[in-house]
C-alpha cells in the first residue's frame, strides 16, 4: 500500500506576493512583518531545513545571528554570556522549527525562542530558587543608580538595568535596537496597546530614576 | 533640562547601553554544528548568494518520530499492514476498480454475521456513515470537531466490543472493522492543533481503504437480508 507522504513544502504554500516595498514607503522593520514576499522566501527556507538541508540551516542563521547577537548582548551585557545565549537559541530554534506554523513571520518566532532562552538563563543566574518578579526592580540596580558617576550617560545605563525585566525588554528592543511595537509584541507574546504601555511605563521611571541627574 | 530635550538625550544615550561588539558568526556556528548536528560535515563560511549546494553533504532529518503525522501515518502503515497479514490468500487482483472488488466482497458475504445482522449493528454503521461523512464536510466548526471527536470515541469502542466479538469472523466484516478502527483511532486523536494536513491524511486513508463505499455496501446488505 503507498503510504501517505507529504512534502515538507506543502505546509507552507506559495502565498500571493504584494510587493508593498514597490508602493509604500514603511521602515525596514515594518517590512519584516507585512511584506508577504520575505515571508513566501523564508517559508520556502524553513521547507528546505526541515528536509535536511544543511546549506538551508547556514543561511537561516546567517539571515537572523546578527539581530539575535545584538538583542542577547544588550540584555546581558556580557560577550560570552551572549554568545552562549545565541548558541542555545539556535540550536533550539533547529531542534524546534517543525513547530514553526508559519503564521508569523520568521524572525518573530527566532526572537520569540531568544527572549525565551534569555528569560531562562536568568533564571538560572538567580539561582534556580527564585522566579524572577517581572514587576520589581533590580535593589542592587537601584542603588546602582544612586552610586553612579555623576556622569548622566552612566546614570542611565544604570537606570535601565534597574528596570522591572519586562519594561526593560521593552525599553531595549524599541527604543535602542529599533523593533517596532507589532514586533515586540508578537515575540513578547502580549497585545500591542500592552507594548505601548510597558514602553511608556519604561520611559516615565527612567525619568523618575534620572531626576537627580537631570537637575544638576 | 527641559522635558523635551531630556528625552532626546535619553533615546540617544541609551544607544551606549550595552553597545553589542560584532559578533563571532563563524565561533557561533561552529559551536551549534557541534552541539545540533554533531557526526555531519561541517558546512564552512558564510553561503553566498551564488553557492552552488554541496550534494556529497549528509542531509540532517529531524527524527521521523518527532512529528505528530508521522507517527500517525507509522500506526496506520503498521495497522494496515497486520490487517493485511491476518486476512486468508484471496484471488489475484484483476481490473476490475478497487472500489467494486471492495462492494463485491462485501455483498459476497452477505454481512451475515449474528453480530452484525442485528439492528444494533445497522445503528452502528449507520452512526459511523454519519460521522464520517460529517468529517469530509469542509464547513465544521470547533463545537463541531469536538462532537467528531467525542462521537468517534463512542464509535470506536463500539468497533473494538465488534472485533473482539468471536461471532465476527468473516475475513471481510473483520477487515472492514480493522479499517474503521485505525480511521476512527486517528478522529479520536484530532486536537485543537490539529493541522489541516492531519485531515487530509484521514481522508487519504478512508479514500485508499474504500472505506465509505464498503461501508455503505454492508448498510445496503444488510438491510436487503432484511
Amino acid at each position: 500500500m503507498p503510504g501517505p507522504t507529504r512534502n515538507p513544502a506543502e505546509r507552507f504554500p506559495p502565498t500571493p506576493c504584494l510587493y508593498l516595498r514597490r508602493h509604500v514607503t514603511l521602515p525596514e522593520s515594518t517590512l519584516l512583518v507585512l511584506d508577504p514576499g520575505p515571508r513566501h522566501a523564508e517559508r520556502a527556507l524553513v521547507a528546505r531545513v526541515l528536509e535536511g538541508d544543511r546549506i538551508a540551516s547556514r543561511e537561516l542563521y546567517d539571515a537572523h545571528v546578527n539581530r539575535v547577537f545584538r538583542l542577547a548582548f544588550r540584555l546581558c551585557g556580557d560577550e560570552d554570556h551572549a554568545r552562549e545565549l545565541v548558541q542555545e537559541s539556535f540550536i533550539r530554534i533547529f531542534s524546534q522549527l517543525s513547530r514553526f506554523r508559519g503564521d508569523a513571520a520568521l524572525s518573530t518566532w527566532v526572537h520569540r525562542v531568544t527572549l525565551s532562552v534569555v528569560a531562562n538563563a536568568r533564571r538560572r543566574d538567580k539561582k534556580h530558587d527564585r522566579e524572577i518578579d517581572f514587576d520589581a526592580t533590580d535593589p542592587i540596580a537601584d542603588e546602582a543608580v544612586r552610586d553612579a558617576d555623576p556622569d548622566l550617560k552612566e546614570g542611565l545605563h544604570a537606570a535601565i538595568s534597574a528596570l522591572p525585566e519586562i519594561y526593560r525588554i521593552t525599553f531595549v528592543m524599541h527604543d535602542i535596537e529599533g523593533y517596532t511595537h507589532p514586533e515586540i509584541a508578537a515575540a513578547t507574546g502580549v497585545a500591542v496597546g500592552t507594548s505601548k504601555g510597558r514602553l511608556f511605563i519604561a520611559r516615565g521611571q527612567l525619568r523618575k530614576m534620572l531626576e537627580p541627574f537631570r537637575k544638576e | 533640562m527641559q522635558d523635551e530635550e531630556f528625552d532626546n538625550w535619553l533615546r540617544n544615550a541609551a544607544r551606549t547601553y550595552n553597545e553589542p561588539p560584532a559578533p563571532d558568526v563563524e565561533g557561533m556556528w561552529v559551536a551549534i554544528e557541534n552541539e545540533q548536528f554533531a557526526g555531519s560535515t561541517p558546512v564552512p563560511t558564510r553561503v553566498a548568494a551564488s553557492f552552488t549546494p554541496i550534494t556529497s553533504i549528509p542531509p540532517l532529518r529531524a527524527p521521523w518520530y518527532n512529528s505528530g503525522w508521522m507517527r500517525v501515518a507509522a500506526a496506520l502503515v503498521i495497522g494496515v499492514g497486520l490487517g493485511r497479514v491476518s486476512l486468508p490468500p484471496t484471488a489475484p487482483a484483476t481490473s476490475v476498480p478497487p472500489t467494486v472488488v471492495a462492494a463485491q466482497a462485501i455483498a459476497g458475504s452477505s454481512v451475515l454475521q449474528p453480530v452484525m445482522n442485528s439492528p444494533e449493528a445497522n445503528k452502528y454503521m449507520g452512526e459511523t456513515i454519519a460521522l464520517l461523512a460529517s468529517m469530509q464536510s469542509e464547513t465544521r466548526n470547533a463545537a463541531q470537531d469536538k462532537e467528531l471527536v467525542s462521537g468517534a470515541g463512542d464509535l470506536l469502542n463500539t468497533t473494538r466490543f465488534l472485533l473482539d466479538s468471536p461471532n465476527t469472523n468473516n475475513p471481510n466484516v473483520r477487515g472492514l472493522l480493522e479499517d474503521l478502527e485505525l480511521v476512527l483511532a486517528q478522529i479520536v486523536q484530532l486536537s485543537n492543533k490539529t493541522t489541516a494536513g492531519d485531515v487530509e491524511m484521514i481522508h487519504r486513508a478512508m479514500e485508499q481503504r474504500d472505506v465509505m463505499p464498503r461501508l455503505r455496501t454492508a448498510v445496503a446488505n444488510n438491510y436487503s437480508a432484511e
